[in-house]
């Protein structure tokens, strides 16, 4: 099997919208959940969101522009990120063994949501005609492919909140079984539409705002916690095939050592700890390590009643009495949930974590739940933390587990 | 008054942040940025400013005075007090 080295990191998210900045957010602890500003705000309950500082027309030509959804243009940039760092000569390479693979939950949700808006609220009998190119669950994927003339295949992963995970462990497969040389692989999410909005607030997951601190509204594994506070970005990363990586100099991020996937099909939001826990299992077999190689964690962690306490118990049954020792960060405290992007901007916390040596904080957890007693780095980072293998839990509705194994930085 | 060509000048200035001085009658649309698609997407605006229906029929428009052409052309069928046996004809000849 071929290694699968990451070679540029790119991000757009509620942190930042560069992995220096995300990297800086997090550690700092700083939350970027605030209250909603958007003109229909009173008609939501509960309304915080994190959202991503990011204006597409410092960025894209005004008629592309017009042909993108907001979630193309979170990829688009991050891809262009990505492609930045790993320094890859696109025009020195075989575009046909090039690859995207990007996940996505909800696609092009605003643009589907105008659409909507005009025929049913303003009574029009006209949507836009770009409508289904930018609602299109795979236009993120397929626009990067245009953008650099990719010829590879270009797959858009759709497993809800482990869409991205799922995206970047397919790819890793392809490029370590030799199909392929390079991959962009992430995830791209821009849910904060109204109708998403008021959708997932039907669902009676979202968090209740934190009246003393908003901010604060998003409190994964803590006794007091609420529900998931939804946020949009992306975040995309360049893989590529280890010796090829080596041998034109690359600069080398990471390494994607290893991929779990399990399915749930027990209730289609209901988690099970038996299928977390297998797909962990499944990651760690994959990558060839023992539980005892894994210095930290990335949780799922999304903060809702459901998820937080199944997950403790999925990580007990695999690491034992060990898991009390393991660093367990839950960063969708600060960066919400991106739903089809979480995933990847999560691996890319992970790697940058332990590129810096650091135990990413859970934030606001000051209530204790005693079900979920391990070890989750609370309300602060922990430094001089010399973790040299992760992994990235991902569960999702629908049932898809999915489980990245990273490796430092050699 | 504004003519056809200058209010068209102005909704491609506006939503298409194109500079003015490009914006010549021979002016070829792709060269603009503006593909097959996008003069599809450019109609739909046009219905708005002009308050014109473009009709489903396909019709090749290259330039910008291409554009202010057609627009030309539909408002004088459209318009009130045009022939409204010349509009309906033309419209269920479109298919719509």
């Amino acid at each position: 099997m071929i290694r699968v080295a990451v070679t540029g990191i790119g991000v757009v998210s509620p942190l930042g919208n560069s992995a220096s900045e995300v990297i800086a957010s997090a550690r700092a602890g700083r939350s970027a959940i605030h209250r909603l500003d958007a003109p229909f705000k009173a008609r939501l309950a509960g309304s915080v969101v994190a959202s991503a500082q990011f204006d597409g027309a410092g960025h894209f030509d005004p008629p592309r522009l017009r042909m993108l959804d907001r979630v193309s243009q979170f990829a688009l940039f991050a891809a262009r990120q990505g492609l930045a760092q790993s320094q890859l000569d696109l025009a020195q390479s075989d575009r046909g063994r090039i690859g995207v693979f990007i996940g996505t939950g909800m696609g092009g949700t605003q643009s589907n949501d105008d659409g909507y808006r005009s025929l049913y609220e303003d009574g029009s009998n006209r949507v836009k005609p770009f409508t289904v190119l930018m609602g299109m669950y795979n236009a993120p994927a397929a626009w990067i492919g245009i953008e650099h003339d990719l010829h590879g295949p270009h797959f858009t992963y759709s497993t809800a909140c482990s869409s991205s995970s799922v995206a970047i462990g397919e790819a890793s497969l392809r490029i370590a079984r030799g199909d392929l040389d390079v991959a962009f692989a992430g995830g791209a999410e821009a849910p904060l539409a109204f109708g998403s909005l008021k959708a997932w607030e039907a669902m009676h997951t979202l968090a209740a705002v934190d009246p003393e601190n908003p901010a604060a509204s998003c409190k994964p594994f803590a006794g007091n916690r609420s529900g998931l506070v939804l946020g949009e970005g992306a975040a995309i990363m360049v893989l590529e095939a280890w010796e090829r990586a080596v041998a034109r100099g690359a600069d080398i991020l990471g390494e994607i050592a290893g991929y779990g996937y399990t399915n749930d099909p027990g209730h289609i939001t209901r988690p099970s700890m038996d299928g977390q826990a297998a797909a962990i299992t499944a990651a760690l077999a994959a990558a060839a390590v023992d539980p005892s190689a894994i210095d930290a964690i990335n949780a799922h962690g999304t903060g809702t009643q459901a998820n937080d306490g199944v997950e403790t118990r999925a990580i007990k049954a695999v690491f034992g009495p060990r898991a009390a020792k393991i660093p367990i960060s839950a960063t969708k405290s600060m960066h919400g949930h991106l739903l089809g992007a979480a995933g990847a901007l999560e691996c890319v916390l992970s790697l940058l974590a332990m590129q810096h040596q650091v135990a990413l904080p859970t934030m606001h957890l000051h209530v204790p739940d005693p079900e979920c007693d391990l070890d989750y780095v609370a309300n602060g980072a922990r430094e001089r933390v010399a973790a040299r293998t992760m992994i990235s839990n991902s569960f999702a509705f629908g049932g898809a587990n999915a489980v990245l194994v990273l490796q430092a930085a050699p | 008054m504004n003519t056809t060509l200058d209010r068209l000048r102005v909704l491609l200035v506006k939503d298409y942040k194109l500079e003015p001085e490009k914006l010549t009658p021979d002016a070829l649309l792709e060269e603009l940025g503006i593909d097959s698609l996008g003069v599809a997407e450019l109609m739909f605006n046009i219905e708005d400013e002009f308050k014109v229906t473009i009709p489903g029929d396909p019709v090749a428009l290259k330039t910008v005075g291409d554009v202010a052409a057609y627009i030309d052309d539909l408002v004088a069928t459209q318009q009130p007090g045009a022939d409204a046996r010349t509009v309906v004809s033309s419209r269920s000849a479109s298919g719509q």
